[in-house]
């Protein structure tokens, strides 16, 4: 079964003036159907954390694993397979082809791994419809509104079939309805599927809606919900 | 004090100006200066071609008006011969005329240590210092000494390697003769002679040098003020119909004649060039315009209110355009300076004409006009915000990013506006053939109207494509490419006009000098060798023949000589190419040339006499077919000779007249040749007959034998270098565009990185997206170029069938497969070796671009 | 007596992918010189449309607001670019973006240029305001870019408060700091305009940061509700409230 999991994981990025300690020795396992969001206010290394937990960057020290594979050790060539196949990433900018219909910007790391675009739209439509946007399919971004742009990256990220779910804000630019809309979807697609999701988030309404809540500051993990930490987080 | 010189613009202070444009540059220097030179290049351009155009007449224009002083009038010799200098004298005592100055006009050229240079030698008496010509007048000279020798001025001096008090040879009319040179023409108070192919003679000393004692080839003449009608009078009746009586700036007109081809194909290059020009000023603001939107906006929030906000926008683009313009014309200088400055040759034998720089203001004036006329068009896109009805801030709301989308309605309205003006150019053009340059210039723009429609095109098949392939890059250009946007056309336009401008124009050129090859060779090949006085390719220069013609008649291989004849007349506003031909000739009509008669019944008219070819330019002027009667303004009155056929201009401009020597000898007056026609016996070479008749003419220096190869070769030289800046030109253009293209394209490439990061969270290697980058920039420009191409070739069409019909010149039109391809290839060569690297840096982007914050 | 700002059935829609979303349905509201209003709401609520139609950035579809007896939605484009030069201050951290290597005084000061002052001028009057912030000459001459976010929000108070303004909008000007910092920037807002004299009206979704403002008001579903009607309690929103998790 897939199950993420961060050991002991030290990051520091080195600048002219100093060097932040953007994560400094956090642990973390999240296993099947787990959805977790991570809190902290900004600068406290919660995108760091996503960007390991994606392979886009090597811990100092500490390893991270996913379904028992060391992400550390893969080349550049596994990782890229890694993010193609297993991973699915939703942003908080949507990073949506612009012009392009929510069928076909669905189907993007499907053509990136060989498809063509028939066959794409083929496997992404399920996916479109799941989310809620069967009816909008052609629509394109600039047609849609900003939930439904995130429910087309949802879409997008899950149309691969990943065994992890990666979000960074997902709700940063929605109203609040919209945004327990959207976590609720990723909630609910990471217990059907059963797999790890972690989500890096400032909003307050996930935390109802999550299996648990960490917390980050400085690099350090605080466990369980600590209501000073995210307060302040937003 | 320090208020007053800073004064507040719609309350806004000059230095406050000014520092925003500072922070502006500071943040965003990379912008600014890509914007910058953007503009620059296209002014250069613009400059450049309109430089080299000016250079041109402009020192021949100087020249005249400074020889001419304070005359109105002249009194002009139809034959290097001249007329009697006692003329003069009768002249000076006719009522109403104030001054008159005898001047003697010849082609010569001069030998020094270093080089020999052709000049145009200037006879004068003290009595040009009345005229107050030399700019004498503004130095209040009153007696001027020439000596014996020569004055030249110090650009040829130099060019000869001649230092004051040495003796140079002169060779006039064939004669050889080693005056002293007196001094040398600094460049003031001489002006336009200081840098100008003359040298400077007494009258005597002229005549003295050229053999034409007491003969003049023109007399200056001002006539007392309201009596220059006059006086016209008298001088017509003197003249008896034997001399021209024009306007002392006459030759400016013969000139402007000349060169009109030549200024017409360049302006509608100029046209080209500010239309690319504009594009990459454009396209450079263009990317520059989001960031200009959120600048404004904030400055808005903290009170600005539009009138300042446009004050600081047209400040800034005044700002940026009067620099990159200014940046831009000192590029334009030196482009015309290292490349377009040189005086075509084939020119030079008829005109006064050198290499001197010339920067009228107006053309400045013109191309930093291009320049800010460019940037403030490009800040009218962040001047909408200043809308009343918008709000304030609306860029922070906006969520697109700057490439404005062509509605498909649109697309379709220019590619109908397109498919219209292409029928209004072909009728236009096939209709008035003399609006051709309108219509290449129309043809142009038209080229950018479809340009959308190409890609709307393009996007179908891309999509087709990926429906289909299974391919990473594809998809990532497919969805780049879906919608058309103003700065993709704006991009791909510049590629598109740069190559429809270099077909075109490269077409026509290499159509002309096919053509003039051809009409050449035919012109030649009448002989094996020719004797002439040297360097002047439409053998215009007489000389005294003296014994020369049975010196080389009795050298081994000869088989036969004939004296040829010829010069340069002036009739109307032309000075045409007069050529007569010796019997015996063959052929002599070029048969490739003929427009209308009969070749065979012609050569047989012409040879009898009292007939002559005239060039269809002249022939349409004077409503003149085959078998009418022709009237020319010969040194003995007016001739009489009928039409036998119609040619082409045979390569001069202003356009040809062959008849035959025995008519030429009757009207001209003289026996004098302008070359001798060698028949060499049959198994002797050309060499060997050549170096027979050097021995022969040992006595000679001022004659020199050609065989028809070398004159054939120094004809092809003279023909191209005339057409250098054309496919100078042309190249430049090519290689800006290119440059400007990959700059521009870069810059919309790095804007896309945070969309390219998260790509790459998705799963992209850098090598998919830098291949999918490089797919996308070679479409681009591919559809730019076949664009350009296509309508390129079609301009070609027409710009060769304007020379034909409008210029007479020979130009069959050809297309140059070859010639195309390497144009193509030149443009995506470069540009694609400039994007590679910027597009690998962005493929490289780290994934993290792509989880700040951003737009969509 | 008549008040500073007044909102008079007050509309506003925007589009969201085709979609329009009422953000203000017949807002009214007056708010009376001196005094300090918080506005409070969630993401998206439409407190920023609110406060950017008081400093007539952006025109209600519907409605009229009155500032100092004028009409806002009448003026010409100048005069409301004028409002924002003297008497309306605007704060707002979202949308600012630096200028990369502009310094901290130069940046005060060139928000000062609309009011005609040479840049010397207006560096000894971003001076002073600086001063007032607790921005000493020495980091006054630091690059904007070098700030931390609370030294951010501190300078674009400054930028507002050299302009003099009569009502000072102030829409969610401290993003992310921390708790200290926070509490620390809102007294010296608070403290700063009352000083002056300034009216206040400022945002936020944090009920800890609208503590200390006389009227308060929140923002839902279009609505506006005011603790300035006597007996008024206002509805927080959801997540200061007693909605129970995984609704």
């Amino acid at each position: 079964m897939s199950t993420l999991e961060l050991r002991e994981v030290v990051k520091h990025y080195t600048s002219e003036i100093e060097t932040v300690k953007a994560v400094d020795g956090v642990s973390l396992t999240i296993g099947p159907g787990e959805f977790v969001a991570l809190y902290g206010p900004s600068g406290s290394g919660k995108t760091t954390l996503l960007l390991l937990a994606a392979a886009l960057a090597r811990p100092d020290s500490g390893s991270v694993h996913f379904d028992g594979r060391a992400l550390t050790e893969m080349s550049e060539r596994e990782s890229a397979l890694y993010r193609r196949r297993d991973l699915g990433f939703v942003f908080q900018s949507f990073h949506l082809m612009p012009h392009t219909s929510a069928l076909d910007n669905a189907t993007i790391k499907l053509t990136g791994d060989g498809c063509t675009l028939r066959e794409g739209r083929r496997r992404a439509r399920p996916w479109i419809e799941r989310v809620g946007l069967g009816a909008r399919a052609d629509h394109t971004p600039e047609q849609l509104s900003m939930g439904e742009r995130q429910r087309i990256a949802i879409a997008r990220a899950l149309a691969n079939e990943p065994r992890l779910l990666l979000a960074d804000e997902p709700t940063g630019n929605l109203d609040s309805k919209r945004s327990r809309e959207i976590l609720a979807l990723m909630r609910d697609i990471c217990h059907e599927r059963a797999i790890p999701g972690l989500l890096v988030t400032h909003d307050h309404d996930a935390v109802p809606l999550v299996d648990r809540v960490y917390a980050l500051r400085d690099g350090h993990m605080a466990d369980g919900m600590d209501p000073e930490l995210v307060a302040t987080s937003s | 004090m320090r208020r007053l010189l800073n004064p507040p613009i719609a309350g806004v202070r000059i230095s406050m100006l000014a520092h925003l444009y500072g922070v502006r540059l500071r943040s965003h220097a990379v912008q600014e200066l890509l914007a910058g030179s953007g503009i620059a290049v296209g002014v250069a351009l613009v400059l450049g071609v309109l430089v080299a155009n000016a250079s041109l007449t402009g020192t021949a224009e100087q020249l005249v008006h400074e020889l001419a002083g304070s005359a109105r009038l002249e009194l002009s010799a139809r034959s290097q011969q001249g007329f009697d200098e006692a003329l003069t004298e009768r002249v000076r005592r006719l009522p109403g005329v104030a001054v008159a100055a005898p001047v003697l006009r010849e082609d010569i050229a001069v030998i020094g240590p270093r080089s020999r240079q052709p000049v145009e030698l200037l006879g004068v008496t003290p009595a040009i210092l009345h005229l107050g010509s030399f700019g004498t007048g503004s130095l209040g000279l009153t007696s001027i000494s020439f000596g014996d020798g020569l004055i030249l001025p110090a650009s040829v001096a130099e060019a000869l390697g001649a230092e004051p008090n040495e003796h140079v040879t002169v060779l006039a009319f064939g004669r050889a003769s080693a005056p002293a040179l007196n001094a040398e023409l600094k460049s003031s108070p001489f002006g336009a002679l200081a840098s100008s192919p003359v040298a400077v003679a007494s009258l005597a000393t002229a005549q003295r040098l050229t053999g034409l004692q007491g003969r003049v080839t023109q007399i200056l003449i001002t006539p007392e003020h309201g009596h220059e009608t006059l006086v016209a009078r008298e001088l017509r009746a003197l003249a008896q119909g034997r001399l021209d009586v024009v306007g002392a700036e006459n030759e400016l007109r013969l000139l402007a004649q000349a060169v009109k081809p030549n200024d017409q194909s360049t302006t509608l290059f100029a046209a080209i060039s500010v239309m690319v020009g504009f594009l990459l000023a454009l396209n450079a603001m263009l990317l520059t315009v989001p960031e200009r939107r959120r600048f404004i906006a904030d400055l808005r929030l903290q009170g600005y209110d539009w009138r300042q906000t446009a004050v600081l926008l047209a400040f800034q683009a005044v700002v940026l355009g009067l620099v990159a313009s200014g940046a831009g014309i000192g590029l334009g200088i030196l482009l015309s300076h290292v490349f377009l400055h040189r005086a075509p040759t084939y020119l030079t034998t008829a005109f006064p004409i050198a290499n001197h720089e010339q920067l009228p203001l107006g053309t400045i004036a013109l191309a930093l006009g291009c320049g800010v006329l460019a940037v403030a068009f490009a800040s009218l896109s962040p001047a909408l915000d200043l809308h009343p009805g918008r709000a304030t801030d609306a860029v922070f709301r906006d969520q697109s990013d700057g490439g404005e989308v062509l509605a498909p309605a649109t697309v379709l309205k220019l590619a109908g506006a397109c498919v219209l003006s292409l029928v209004v150019i072909t009728v236009l053009v096939l209709a008035v053939p003399s609006l051709t340059i309108v219509g290449g210039t129309a043809l142009a723009l038209a080229t950018l109207l479809v340009l959308p429609s190409a890609f709307a095109g393009v996007a179908q098949m891309l999509q087709w494509a990926g429906e289909r392939v299974p391919s990473s890059s594809l998809i990532v250009v497919v969805s780049e490419l879906r919608v058309v946007t103003i700065r993709t056309v704006a991009l791909a336009g510049i590629a598109a006009l740069a190559v429809y401008g270099s077909v075109a124009i490269g077409g026509a050129r290499a159509d002309l000098l096919r053509g003039l090859d051809a009409s050449f060779h035919e012109y030649l090949e009448t002989a094996q060798l020719w004797v002439t006085t040297g360097g002047n390719d439409l053998t215009t220069n007489s000389f005294q023949a003296g014994d020369s013609v049975a010196s080389i008649a009795r050298a081994p291989g000869v088989a036969s000589v004939r004296v040829y004849q010829g010069g340069f007349l002036d009739v109307g506003s032309r000075r045409m190419w007069v050529i007569a031909r010796p019997p015996g000739d063959q052929p002599t009509i070029p048969a490739s040339q003929l427009l209308q008669g009969n070749l065979a019944r012609a050569t047989r008219l012409l040879r009898g006499g009292g007939w002559a070819t005239i060039s269809d330019g002249l022939a349409e002027e004077r409503h003149l077919t085959v078998g009418a009667v022709l009237t020319l303004p010969t040194p003995s009155g007016s001739a009489h000779l009928r039409v036998a056929a119609i040619t082409t201009n045979l390569g001069w401009p202003p356009g040809a007249v062959i008849l035959s020597t025995a008519d030429y000898r009757r009207y001209w007056e003289t026996s004098a040749p302008s070359a001798l026609e060698v028949t060499l016996r049959p198994g002797v070479s050309q060499e060997r007959g050549r170096s027979a008749i050097a021995r022969a003419l040992a006595g000679r220096p001022g004659l020199a034998v050609h065989t028809l190869h070398e004159r054939s070769l120094q004809y092809d030289a003279n023909a191209l270098q005339g057409l250098s800046a054309l496919s100078e030109i042309s190249t430049l253009l090519l290689i800006a565009a290119a440059v400007a293209v990959a700059a521009a394209l870069s810059a919309s490439i790095w804007q896309r990185r945070p969309r390219l990061a998260s790509l790459k969270i998705q799963g992209y290697d850098s090598s998919q997206l830098w291949r999918a980058l490089l797919l996308e920039s070679a479409i681009v420009l591919g559809v730019g170029c076949a664009i350009g191409a296509t309508t390129g070739i079609y301009g070609h069409a027409l710009a060769s069938r304007w020379l034909r019909l409008q210029t007479d010149f020979p130009a069959p039109f050809q297309i140059g497969v070859d010639r195309v391809l390497f144009t193509l290839v030149l443009l995506a060569a470069i540009t694609l070796a400039v994007i590679a690297v910027p597009g690998l840096a962005a493929a490289r982007t780290p994934a993290r671009a792509s989880v700040r914050e951003g737009q969509i | 007596m008549t008040p500073l700002l007044s909102f008079a059935n007050v509309s506003k829609h925007y589009h969201d992918g085709g979609r329009q979303i009422r953000v203000l349905d017949r807002i009214s509201l007056d708010i009376d010189a001196g005094v300090s209003v918080g506005v409070l709401g969630t993401r998206r609520s439409g407190k920023s449309t609110l406060l950017r139609l008081a400093a007539g950035i952006t025109l209600p579809d519907s409605g009229a607001i009155h500032f100092r007896g004028r009409d806002i939605t009448r003026m010409t484009g100048r005069e409301r670019g004028r409002l924002l030069r003297g008497e309306v201050a605007f704060v707002s951290t979202a949308d600012w973006r630096a200028a990369s290597g502009e310094s901290v005084v130069d940046h005060v000061a060139t928000s000062l240029g609309s009011e005609g002052l040479t840049m010397r001028e207006a560096r000894r009057r971003a001076s002073r305001a600086l001063e007032h912030v607790e921005i000493g000459a020495g980091d006054a001459e630091e690059p904007m870019s070098s700030l931390s976010p609370a030294e951010r929000a501190r300078v674009l108070l400054a930028r507002a408060l050299a302009h003099e303004p009569l009502l000072l909008i102030a829409d969610e000007p401290a993003l992310t700091p921390s708790p200290s910092e926070r509490d620390a920037f809102y007294a010296l807002l608070r403290e700063s305009t009352s000083e002056r004299k300034i009216t206040l009206l400022m945002s936020s979704q944090e009920m800890g940061a609208l503590q200390g403002t006389r009227i308060l008001m929140s923002i839902a579903s279009g609505e506006v509700v005011s603790t300035e009607a006597r007996g008024t309690v206002v509805p927080l929103p959801r997540r200061f409230g007693a909605e129970r998790p995984g609704q």
